[in-house]
């Protein structure tokens, strides 16, 4: 077994050895155990299932939270030999559905979104073929704790049932101890075999910057630091706005750097031609919103730099994971201003319907229920009557029908129990925002504080943290200067310029001279 | 600059006879027979449905934007904007751009996308496959093209190379010819090889400093020109045409017209309407609809002569395409259905006297 599990990754996937962690995960998959798996971003998390799912006879599928992730991941594994890869999705006509659903048994891997799990269709179909695995990617939005965490991912829990006999596996990158409790629980699936590997990233220097200035100076210490890290860098932002609007900045500051920008709001193509081009080194500089960087498998980036800092630890240690894959020293840089404080904490305060929606929408289906109606898709004009923005509208409904008021179509009319409802729901908003609101305090504390900053991060996450580090961090007296000095930086090389002439010529008939 | 001229232009065909909406629905190539019956009255055909996926707002935007730089004006109508002399003037001065690029919005509206992306994908897999490179991510994600792509690249059994050159050869062909240097860059930059992805328009705009509109536009506009050169010299650029051939010639009628039209020879209005299930005004619009695009359309079938001739009288009298306009002057019994009619009849004929003495 062991030397087929070589054989079987040379064969599929051109590789000569396993990551740590993915051998153990593997091996443990194939002997038909439920498994949970905590490895580090950037550590081949994806390969856990994608062999098992080429070796095992049935189909394979995985759960996966982010549809336009879930995309490119089918369309990479396609590029690269894994034909029997597809994704079943809301954004696809029910026609394209219908065919995936109908050459289920011909797939390997399905990568689904959880919400078309809860389809009693897709579900019969799911019956009819045989199921070889369940992988529950970036399991940790299943706790309600998490720093993602998503309403539909706790409904795989009726799914699971379902599919008693088909063993899980549940991934993630980063989850601390009481999340990993809370998946497991959640799943039920008592006893997982657990594979928690260290998410330090040892070649990861950090920085935190504190702009005691306005915006402007922060502008500046950003331009300074692209200055001296010539090379692949990811900015994140938390608006599309900030995110383009500094983007244009720096290409006019940063004439000879190539730089774009990334969000969700952008189209599915261009997207994809903006991840290509990073990948493909005509790209230094992606501005991006926290939608950049799942599933990006490029390897020398350098320097992550948070514009704005995210809402918690986690998501945090996420991002600047993305830099310096290949083990080559990199850097992590926050530029901190101390009011911006307010940003994640409109975020988090913005994330779940606060007592007023809850009321209102509560209300509003209550009435429904006494006329004998159903409950609406959601829709504009809900939309603007009653003032919920689609996520906090099935949120709602699944913590209604979580309480029984809702099934399916039928409403409770009994006024107490909406009563009792809606206060119940009120109070675990409440609670959930408090629970947020402190894992903010504990990033922000980190950010503030004096200590080294490596201890105090991934102490969050771990037991041992490696101590006493060259190039450590900030607070232990690491500059940009002593990186400057050990690295030779790979950039973009300014483009010759062209007319159309030439560039026809070199597209079409470049490669004829080689 | 070219977005705003074509803005401009067709304001200025349309100011008199409709709102600030017309030409949005022109340029997005709304389909009804409204818009596309005013893309013909108001020789507005080059433009009909060449920025498809323009928003109301963002054109709106624009619309604001030029009546703050003083090129427009609102009229006292509601929601009509007419040019200022200013406005005339930047149109005088910039009119030459609508000569140098060419557009041919009513056909090729549905066709140039498809085309465009035949074609981007066709240069990245004989550019991936001359480097004997299987792993990239197609470009284009449509299943209509890539299997339609795929099925031509099976065919086509010489090295790839043979074919970038041919390519090669055929863009130079139609492209030494036009005036539009930067556009061309344009288009080709957006275009993706081997190891060397294409730009977005975003970032065209940015480098090139122009608005997106325009990137878009320009590109759209090269698109027409090919096609147009494609069709007009079919022996001279054969691997183009292979990539614009359209199987069974689509007809440019919407699906539920198509039916109307099939059942029209042996049925009368009211039948079709009782067969299909539709109410009678959605046949006429049908009837309209087809009299756009059929060469040999028995107008006195639906209106006799003297009705003809008294409806051409009122269109003069009212000198205005206005329907409201011209149903006031005519007798009750005369329907808007014979008025649109009539309407599309007399704008055909103009379009054949203008070329035929042109």
């Amino acid at each position: 077994m062991a030397e087929k599990l070589e054989t079987y990754l040379q064969t599929y996937f051109g590789y000569q050895a396993f990551q740590q962690g993915q051998r153990e995960i593997i091996s443990d998959v194939l002997k038909g155990h439920d498994v949970l798996g905590v490895l580090p971003t950037g550590s081949g998390k994806s390969l856990c299932y994608q062999l098992p799912a080429k070796v095992l006879p049935g189909v394979t599928i995985v759960v996966s939270p982010l549809i336009s992730l879930m995309i490119d991941q089918v369309k990479q594994l396609k590029a690269y030999y894994y034909k029997e890869a597809e994704a079943l999705h809301s954004f696809q006509s029910w026609k394209e559905k219908q065919q995936i659903l109908q050459q289920l048994h011909t797939y390997k891997l399905l990568f689904i979104s959880p919400e078309l799990l809860q389809n009693t269709e897709v579900q019969q179909k799911m019956k009819q073929v045989s199921l070889s695995l369940f992988v529950i990617d970036e399991a940790h939005c299943i706790s309600q704790w998490g720093h993602d965490f998503r309403p539909d991912y706790l409904r795989l829990q009726s799914i699971i049932k379902m599919f008693e006999e088909t063993p899980v596996l549940a991934l993630t990158a980063t989850a601390s101890p009481a999340v990993q409790k809370d998946i497991k629980r959640t799943l039920k699936r008592a006893p997982m075999k657990k594979h928690t590997y260290s998410i330090e990233r040892e070649n990861i220097s950090l920085v935190v910057e504190h702009i005691t200035a306005g915006e402007f100076e922060k502008k500046k210490r950003l331009i300074s630091y692209i200055e001296k890290c010539p090379a692949p860098t990811i900015i994140y932002f938390s608006s599309r706005k900030k995110a383009e609007e500094i983007a244009l900045y720096l290409h006019q500051a940063l004439p000879g750097r190539h730089i774009a920008y990334y969000h969700a709001g952008m189209q599915q193509e261009e997207r994809m031609q903006i991840q290509q081009q990073f990948l493909h080194d005509q790209l230094d500089i992606i501005c991006s919103t926290s939608a950049f960087g799942m599933g990006i498998n490029k390897s020398n980036i350098r320097l992550v730099v948070h514009y704005h800092i995210p809402t918690q630890l986690e998501s945090f240690v996420q991002e600047i994971g993305r830099a310096g894959r290949d083990g080559k020293p990199s850097v992590s840089v926050v530029l901190y201003r101390k009011e911006e404080k307010q940003i994640p904490l409109a975020i988090i305060q913005n994330e779940l319907p606060n007592g007023e929606v809850t009321n209102i929408v509560c209300r509003y289906l209550q009435d429904l229920a006494l006329q004998g109606k159903t409950v609406p898709s959601y829709s504009q004009e809900l939309e603007q009557r009653l003032q919920v923005d689609e996520v906090k509208w099935r949120f709602l409904l699944y913590q209604l029908e979580y309480r029984g008021i809702l099934k399916e179509s039928v409403i409770e009319t009994v006024p107490e129990k909406w009563e009792a409802a809606i206060s119940e729901i009120t109070a675990f908003c409440r609670n959930r925002y408090l629970n947020k609101r402190k894992e903010l305090w504990k990033l922000v504390s980190w950010m503030e504080g004096t200590a080294c900053l490596r201890v105090g991060l991934y102490r969050h996450f771990q037991e041992n943290v490696q101590r006493e580090q060259e190039n450590c961090c900030s607070n232990c007296g690491f500059t940009m200067n002593r990186l400057v000095e050990m690295k030779e930086w790979e950039t973009v090389p300014e483009a010759p310029a062209m007319n159309w002439q030439e560039e026809l010529k070199s597209l079409l008939l470049e490669g004829a001279k080689e | 600059m070219l977005y705003q001229t074509v803005l401009l232009h067709m304001q200025n065909a349309l100011a008199h006879d409709r709102s600030v909406s017309g030409a949005y629905y022109v340029l997005t190539g709304k389909q009804s027979i409204q818009t596309i019956q005013d893309a013909k009255l108001f020789r507005l055909e080059p433009y009909y449905g060449i920025y498809r996926s323009l928003k109301k707002q963002t054109y709106m935007k624009q619309v604001k934007k030029l009546e703050d730089t003083g090129l427009l004006q609102a009229k006292t109508t509601d929601n009509h904007f007419e040019l200022t002399d200013e406005g005339r003037g930047f149109l005088r001065d910039h009119g030459k751009l609508l000569q140098d690029y060419f557009f041919q919005g009513i056909h090729y509206h549905t066709f140039d996308r498809i085309f465009y992306k035949r074609l981007s994908l066709f240069v990245q897999v004989w550019t991936n496959a001359q480097q004997n490179n299987p792993t990239y991510i197609p470009v284009v994600d449509d299943p209509s093209i890539t299997n339609w792509v795929k099925q031509k690249y099976r065919q086509l059994k010489q090295p790839a190379s043979v074919y970038l050159s041919k390519l090669y050869e055929e863009f130079n062909f139609v492209f030494e010819s036009l005036q539009v240097n930067e556009a061309l860059h344009i288009w080709v930059r957006q275009l993706t090889g081997y190891k060397r992805i294409g730009l977005t328009e975003q970032q065209l705009a940015v480098e090139y400093k122009k608005s997106a509109a325009d990137i878009h536009l320009l590109t759209t506009s090269i698109n027409h020109m090919l096609l147009n050169q494609i069709n007009a010299d079919t022996s001279k650029l054969p691997l183009l045409s292979l990539i614009a051939a359209q199987e069974g010639t689509a007809s440019r009628l919407t699906k539920s017209a198509q039916k109307t039209a099939q059942l029209l020879p042996s049925h009368s209005l009211e039948e079709i309407a009782q067969e299909r299930c539709l109410k009678l005004n959605t046949i006429y619009d049908h009837i309209v609809e087809i009299s756009l695009y059929e060469a040999q359309f028995p107008l006195e079938r639906f209106v006799p002569p003297p009705v003809q001739i008294q409806i051409e009288e009122a269109m003069k009298q009212a000198g205005s395409w206005k329907l409201k306009d011209i149903k006031a002057l005519l007798p009750e019994q005369i329907r808007y259905f014979d008025i649109r009619l009539v309407l599309t009849h007399v704008q055909s004929h103009i379009d054949k006297g203008v070329t035929q003495s042109g």
